[in-house]
């Protein structure tokens, strides 16, 4: 498999914190995840993360969900301590709230509605 | 010319000649104590209620603790954006009250003195947004970077961005339309910090019971809101997992022994060594006020992996 490796501070900058940012590097690593490569996160040079930031990024139940179905984690390297524990903090709650059944029948839900809206639209 | 003298101690109602409305506001001494909360409860009350200009008087006033000059200064700034114009009364002040307001920053914010900042106080600040480079450098070099502090890169990191949970807090659901203030003071002798935030927004409580809750009391709302998981932003759509920022900032106080306390609405919550305790406060804040108090010993905040 084809490893894609995205460099944090390049993309993103010295600081992990808005929600904003962790938008912008969910969507870096599910194109990656769509042409089927395997994803390094390197935090090389990041100095400050908050919790928005995870959430966005690793929190999201898309993820979680393409992560568990391809058996495999995105590998997030170079973290700080504090990055990690905080990682850590993010995908422990993450896992918390999509193992309740009425969030993944909501997403589900969602995610045919967001299929029959694009069909009328064509 | 009209004189009365209102119902609260040290607030004095002054019309003069039927034009210009003023009203005096004699500032006592504020700390932390619960009765200093109420009085600054009452004053934003008033002030944010009030189309007359005030004078604030602080002829009465020894000390001023952060919680005090963030309110005070965000008040200011807050009725400053409604175009309503407040006197600061520079005589009024003691020579060390005006010493303390004119090294920290708070008489330039308004342009009362031009001496510079020292580098020895957390200076008064006020962020209208959120702005992460100016945040950071705030609170890497003033806050946690002085020389009473001394901590690891690492320490100052993980102080950073458990602080930085206060300030997301504000900037994603408060609502403030003056954003936040902020100012520390070190106590030497009793080695503490003194750290203080303070928005004018629609306070913790209070976004709980427009997104999730409408029943409850205000302590009970808060309560929730500091529990972990628990985000006002979580809805059955909503496919992003939220509700961790204020768990850390109860965590960081836990482990250092530190203290928080937080006043919104009408609940005043408060964390000693990780005791909490939560109870209503009348009359109500019009926003939130955090206080953080922190130990500055350094071996309370050594990480794992140093």
């Amino acid at each position: 498999m084809i490893m894609k490796t995205i460099m944090v501070k390049d993309k993103i900058g010295e600081f992990c914190i808005t929600a904003k940012d962790g938008e912008r590097l969910h969507r870096l690593i599910m194109d990656a995840c769509a042409r089927n490569l395997a994803v390094t996160v390197d935090y090389s040079g990041v100095t400050r993360y908050a919790t928005p930031f995870f959430n966005y990024s690793y929190g999201r139940l898309r993820q979680h969900r393409i992560s568990r179905r391809n058996n495999r984690m995105v590998l997030s390297i170079n973290l700080s301590p504090v990055g990690k524990a905080l990682l850590r903090q993010v995908e422990e709650n993450a896992k918390r709230r999509y193992k309740n059944g009425f969030v993944i029948m909501m997403y589900r839900i969602n995610e045919l509605l967001a299929l029959i809206r694009c069909r009328k639209i064509r | 010319m009209i004189e009365s003298v209102g119902d609260e101690k040290g607030l004095e109602n002054r019309v003069l000649g039927g034009e210009i409305n003023m009203l005096t506001l004699r500032i006592p001494t504020i700390d932390l104590s619960e009765g200093s909360f109420r009085y600054l409860c009452s004053i934003t009350q008033l002030a944010m209620s009030s189309d007359d200009s005030i004078v604030w008087d602080f002829r009465e006033c020894r000390f001023l603790w952060p919680n005090a000059i963030c309110t005070i200064g965000g008040l200011i700034i807050h009725r400053g954006k409604m175009g309503i114009q407040d006197t600061l009364l520079v005589d009024s002040m003691s020579n060390d009250i005006l010493t303390y307001l004119s090294v920290n920053g708070f008489l330039q914010q308004f342009k009362l003195v031009s001496r510079p900042i020292s580098k020895n106080t957390i200076p008064f600040s006020w962020f209208p947004i959120f702005e992460e480079t100016r945040l950071n450098i705030y609170l890497t070099e003033h806050v946690f970077g002085q020389k009473w502090m001394k901590f690891s890169e690492l320490a100052m990191q993980n102080l950073v961005c458990r602080t930085l949970e206060i300030f997301l807090n504000v900037y994603e659901h408060s609502d403030s339309r003056i954003g936040a203030t902020c100012c520390g003071q070190h106590m030497p002798k009793a080695n503490l910090v003194v750290f203080s935030v303070v928005d004018f927004g629609i306070g913790i409580p209070g976004r709980v019971r427009e997104s999730r809750i409408k029943r409850g009391t205000d302590e009970k709302l808060i309560s929730w809101a500091l529990e972990d998981s628990h985000s006002t932003m979580n809805n059955p759509f909503d496919t992003v997992s939220r509700g961790l920022g204020l768990g850390l900032i109860k965590s960081l106080v836990k482990e250092n022994k530190g203290e928080l306390r937080i006043i919104s609405n009408r609940a005043m919550y408060s964390n000693v060594k990780g005791n909490e305790e939560c109870r209503l406060i009348d009359p109500p804040f019009w926003g939130t006020i955090f206080v953080l108090k922190l130990v500055c010993d350094n071996r309370l905040y050594v990480m794992s992996g140093e």
